[in-house]
């Protein structure tokens, strides 16, 4: 039997730290970053299955193999005062990476798109957001020379608690 | 009302700390003052404590009527369907039920454990 599917609907997911001027100024003086484009359901429950398209433009960059998965992390801001003013330090802690989809685009390609699906394990932890302290969940997608990562995105979801 | 002449005792049936999300919790609230306190109450709450201090959030609070000086009471309660108990290398997330006298907030406390199974998650 096969976990089941989100109620949300698929959309084109917004990744962080996205648009803003600072992304249309790289983009007007230098080489524009890699535009990815993730469509997925924007929330889910433990226990269902994430099904996605990606799609990956990076123009003249030498990538030689790209992963997507979906990952949940631990973030801890933490408030750092200093004579200069407060500053917020955020770490921020993988605890489990679920790989979706992974090509080898060749070598003259500037695109690469796919599709995958992956099980959200029942047993672990949804979504969870304070000031300070939170728990993430977010579709990244790397992409790297050789062992190398190039470039990586991050397209944040909702995990929920199992109905 | 002194601190030092209040008693405040929290039960809960057979002791269980561990429970389900969603789960029922039955108990015993127990207190002693030399005058009635003007007001006794449940508190279940959550809090996820991190490296730069914790983000605390009262899930239920439960009034328990016109208490008296000194008194025995059941109560229950049902817990919330999450978030759940975890405990990481970063954050841990803890759920707790206090019995609070007021206005002096003088408390009891029982840490519980939310989550399937009524064990833990650990996040490695």
């Amino acid at each position: 039997m096969s976990a089941p599917r989100p109620s949300a609907p698929p959309r084109a997911l917004r990744p962080i730290g996205s648009g803003g001027f600072a992304h249309w100024l790289r983009g007007l003086v230098g080489r524009a970053p890699p535009k990815a484009e993730v469509v997925a359901p924007p929330a889910l429950r433990l226990g269902e299955q994430l099904e996605l398209t990606w799609r990956l433009d990076y123009g003249a960059r030498d990538v030689t193999n790209i992963s997507v998965a979906l990952v949940g992390s631990e973030v801890a801001r933490q408030r750092i005062s200093a004579r200069t003013g407060i500053s917020i330090v955020t770490d921020r802690r993988p605890f489990l990476t679920l790989e979706i989809d992974r090509r080898m685009p060749d070598r003259d390609a500037r695109t690469a798109d796919g599709r995958g699906a992956v099980v959200v394990p029942a047993s672990t932890v949804p979504s969870i957001g304070g000031r300070l302290n939170e728990i993430a969940w977010a579709i990244v997608v790397e992409a790297a020379h050789q062992a190398t990562p190039l470039w990586t995105g991050a397209f944040p979801v909702i995990v929920l608690p199992v109905a | 009302m002194t601190a030092a002449a209040l008693t405040l005792e929290l039960t809960l049936e057979q002791g269980r700390t561990a429970f389900e999300p969603g789960a029922r919790v039955a108990g015993v609230a127990v207190w002693s003052t030399p005058i009635p306190p003007r007001g006794m109450e449940l508190r279940l709450s959550w809090a996820i404590h991190g490296r730069g201090g914790r983000d605390y959030k009262i899930a239920d609070s439960i009034a328990l009527p016109d208490p008296a000086a000194a008194e025995r009471r059941a109560f229950f309660l049902t817990l919330p369907p999450a978030p759940y108990s975890f405990r990481g290398k970063m954050l841990t997330l803890v759920w707790s039920l206090e019995l609070v006298a007021l206005p002096g907030e003088e408390k009891a406390r029982v840490d519980l454990v939310v989550a399937p199974g009524g064990k833990i998650i650990e996040l490695r």
